[in-house]
C-alpha cells in the first residue's frame, strides 16, 4: 500500500532541496563571478563596462536560479494536488470496502 | 527485519532527523516500540497493548538502537538476537525501540520515557524488572529518558534494575569534535566554495552534535542514576595503535567505559567488559557480549 504521508513528506524533502540549494549554488556563482568582476571594476579603463556586465550578469543569474525555485515551487503544488486526489480516491475505496 | 526503505529512513533520520522533525515531515521516525523485529509496531494508547501480549512476562528488555539504524542492528549472524535470547533463556519479554536519531539525545531521551510511561500504564501486568540495553548513541538516550523519568517522577523509572551500554559514548566521540573544527576552519576560510563544503557539513543532525560531547554538555547534565546498576562494554579494534587512538573505530574505549578503568592497574571492574578485537557495530551483535548479558541478568534472577 502507498504510505501517502511518506510520499508527501519525500516531496517536501525535494522541494526543500532544490529550494536551498539552488539558494547555495547561487550565493558561491555570485560570490565566484565577483572576482574577476572586481578586478575589472578596479581598472579605469574597463571599469564602467565591468561594472555593467557585472550588474546583468547577477541579474540574469538571479533571474535563473529565481526561475528555477518558482517551478520548483509549481512542481510542488502540482504534487500536492495529485497526493490529495489520490488520498481522496483512497478514502472512496475504503468506503466502499465498508 | 526491518526492510530497505526503514533502512534508509533510519539513515536519512540520522542525518537530517532534526530538520524533518521541525518542518513536521511525514518522513521523520517516531519514537515507536515492536514486540519483535519485522512486526507492525505497537500501540501504545490505553486498551490496545493487552492484546498484543497474551502471556506477559514480569520482566521486560528494551534494546534501543544507536544513529542511523533500526532494530535490525541487532540481529546476530544465526537469525537471533540480544531480545529473543534473553526471551528463550531467561524468560523476558522484549521490546525493540525505534526513534528518530537526528533529533537532540534530550528530545529523544524525552520521547523514550513518554512511551515508556505509555507502556507500563498499558502492559497487561506490572513488571517486576526492567532492563535497558542500549548501543551506541541508544545508550545515552537511555540515560537521558532515565534523568527525564526521575525529574518528573514517572512510574516506569524504579522499575529499571539495570541499564546495559553498548559502546556508547559516554564522554563523547573524537571524531565528530573533529568534524566540528573542520567546519569551523573551512568557514574561517574567505572562500564561498570552503564555506559551501562548511555548510554541507553543518547540515548533519542535533544528534549528530550531540554525539560530540556525549552528556557532559552542562545543558543536559545526566548523571547514572545511583539506583540503577549500570554494564558497560567497549569493544576495541585488533590492531593495538588503532584501538588506542580509535577505540572500537568510533568511540574510544575510555568513553564507552565512562572513564571506568584506571590506567594503573590491569583489574576491570565487574560491571566493564572490554571485547577485544571486535569493532562498533559488531558488539550490537555478538555471541560473547550477549554472554555478558546474560551473566549480567541472571545474577539479578538469582538475587
Amino acid at each position: 500500500m502507498v504510505d501517502l504521508k511518506r510520499l508527501r513528506g519525500l516531496r517536501a524533502l525535494i522541494e526543500d532541496a532544490v529550494e536551498h540549494g539552488s539558494g547555495a549554488i547561487e550565493r558561491v556563482h555570485l560570490a565566484t563571478a565577483a572576482r574577476p568582476f572586481g578586478v575589472l571594476e578596479r581598472i579605469p579603463p574597463t571599469a564602467l563596462v565591468a561594472r555593467g556586465i557585472h550588474v546583468a550578469h547577477d541579474a540574469i543569474a538571479t533571474g535563473v536560479y529565481g526561475t528555477i525555485r518558482a517551478t520548483n515551487r509549481l512542481v510542488g503544488v502540482a504534487a500536492t494536488m495529485a497526493l490529495d486526489i489520490a488520498e481522496t480516491l483512497d478514502d472512496d475505496k475504503d468506503e466502499d470496502i465498508s | 527485519m526491518a526492510n530497505k526503505l526503514d533502512t534508509s529512513l533510519a539513515i536519512l533520520n540520522g542525518a537530517i532527523g532534526d530538520y524533518l522533525a521541525k518542518t513536521g515531515n511525514g518522513l521523520a521516525t517516531e519514537t515507536t516500540f515492536f514486540a519483535a523485529r519485522g512486526s507492525r509496531h505497537l500501540d501504545l494508547e490505553p486498551g490496545h497493548l493487552a492484546g498484543a501480549f497474551p502471556s506477559p512476562s514480569k520482566r521486560v528488555v528494551f534494546l534501543v538502537h544507536g544513529l542511523m539504524c533500526t532494530e535490525s542492528v541487532w540481529q546476530m549472524p544465526g537469525g537471533g538476537d540480544y531480545g529473543s535470547l534473553l526471551a528463550q533463556d531467561l524468560g523476558f519479554c522484549p521490546i525493540y525501540v525505534r526513534y528518530n536519531t537526528g533529533l537532540p539525545i534530550a528530545q529523544s531521551g524525552a520521547g523514550l520515557a513518554r512511551a515508556l510511561e505509555l507502556f507500563v500504564a498499558g502492559y497487561p501486568v506490572l513488571p517486576d524488572e526492567i532492563v535497558l540495553v542500549g548501543h551506541s548513541m541508544g545508550g545515552l538516550v537511555a540515560r537521558s529518558a532515565c534523568h527525564i523519568a526521575r525529574i518528573e517522577k514517572q512510574r516506569w523509572l524504579p522499575l529499571v534494575r539495570r541499564a546495559v551500554y553498548l559502546g556508547t559514548p559516554h564522554l563523547g566521540t573524537p571524531l565528530e569534535r573533529v568534524g566540528r573544527v573542520v567546519a569551523k576552519l573551512l568557514r574561517a576560510v574567505p572562500d564561498p566554495y570552503t564555506r559551501l563544503v562548511a555548510d554541507i557539513g553543518d547540515l548533519r543532525s542535533a544528534g549528530i552534535k550531540d554525539l560530540g560531547e556525549g552528556l557532559r554538555d552542562a545543558r543536559h547534565p545526566v548523571p547514572l542514576l545511583p539506583e540503577i546498576e549500570h554494564f558497560l562494554v567497549a569493544a576495541s579494534l585488533s590492531d593495538p595503535w588503532l584501538a588506542t587512538l580509535f577505540g572500537d573505530a568510533l568511540v574510544p574505549v575510555s568513553s564507552a567505559t565512562n572513564g571506568g578503568l584506571d590506567p594503573g592497574t590491569d583489574t576491570v571492574p565487574h560491571n566493564l567488559k572490554i571485547v577485544e578485537g571486535s569493532d562498533h557495530m559488531a558488539i550490537a551483535r555478538d555471541t560473547a557480549v550477549y554472554s555478558y548479558i546474560h551473566a549480567w541478568c541472571t545474577e539479578r534472577a538469582n538475587g
